[in-house]
């Protein structure tokens, strides 16, 4: 059977419980006659943690910080696909130009001149001749309409039949 | 594309040609005394209450009228009664018509005036006077 967790040696055992601190004093006294030269790095690194531990200034946002370091090193969103319609915006803006146009010229044409008949009264009159010396024709413009207004005509023989 | 101009070209043309002149000859009277005005013709209801001001007559009859299509460059001759005739000879112009026109009463010309009309913008003409009251022909442009 083949065990894939490596396994450690008498020595490393050793060596991790005495940097762990979990070695009697005994035994510890006995590891350090024997490996002086870790005692030593063992010294030096409990005064380095110690200076650190007093010299670094305190971390009053820690969440914040971890909060953005994560951020940053989480791996980037991938990009969205762009994806092609059928009836991409401008076609549609196209398209609804195109209908109100054609509303409008339908409006105009059969709707638009019934609806001016009270509202869009349109009437310039640009030249007046009277056709006979006797009479004078003039324009009047008054209450919203335009009269050519004549004067000289004599009235119409009281047996004159209107039809 | 050259579907919708073609659509609407094919309005246009119709519009022109749906086009037509119509012509009355109008009595304007006031009521006897005692009794109400007359309620105007349709024809001239939108335009009752400035005819009042400008003739100072209450109520408008019209004793008679004709219609002719509309044709550029053609004149038209036309004869709301047996004694007022007139000759209109229209150009289209925008949205309305660039319009030459003869007034006359019996074989005298009355008038004669060049006027640019709207539709249903119609053109008054202050006639003779009658015992009946004041004769007003008008002229107008309608579908």
């Amino acid at each position: 059977m083949n065990n894939s967790e490596p396994t450690l040696t008498k020595l490393e055992e050793t060596l991790t419980a005495y940097l762990d601190g979990k070695l009697s004093p005994a035994e510890a006294a006995v590891f350090e006659a024997a490996h002086p030269e870790v005692a030593a790095e063992r010294r030096q690194h409990e005064q380095l943690r110690a200076a650190l531990a007093k010299e670094a200034p305190a971390l009053s946002h820690g969440d914040f910080f971890n909060h953005q370091i994560l951020r940053e090193i989480s791996p980037a969103p991938a990009p969205l696909a762009v994806k092609r319609t059928a009836f991409p915006l401008w076609r549609l803006a196209v398209g609804a130009a195109a209908c109100l146009l054609a509303a409008a010229g339908i409006f105009f044409t059969f709707v638009g001149p019934q609806k001016s008949r009270n509202s869009d009264y349109f009437a310039q009159v640009l030249s007046v001749k009277a056709g006979d010396p006797d009479i004078t024709a003039q324009l009047v413009e008054a209450g919203g309409v335009a009269v050519v207004w004549i004067d000289g005509l004599d009235a119409l023989p009281t047996n004159y039949v209107l039809e | 594309m050259k579907h919708l101009a073609a659509i609407f070209l094919f309005l246009a043309a119709t519009a022109i040609a749906d086009d037509k002149v119509w012509s009355a000859v109008v009595l304007a009277s006031n009521p006897a005394k005692g009794t109400a005005p007359k309620a105007p013709p349709a024809e001239l209801a939108p335009f009752a209450a400035r005819l009042n001001k400008v003739f100072g007559y209450q109520q408008f009859e019209i004793l008679g009228s004709a219609t002719k299509a509309m044709d550029d460059q053609k004149e038209r001759w036309l004869v709301p009664s047996q004694n007022f005739w007139v000759g209109a000879l229209a150009r289209r112009e925008g949205a309305g018509y660039l319009l030459n026109l003869e007034f006359y009463h019996d074989k005298r010309r009355i008038v004669e005036t060049e006027a640019k009309l709207g539709l249903d913008s119609p053109l008054f003409v202050r006639g003779p006077m009658h015992e009946r009251g004041q004769l007003i022909v008008v002229f107008e442009v309608r579908k």
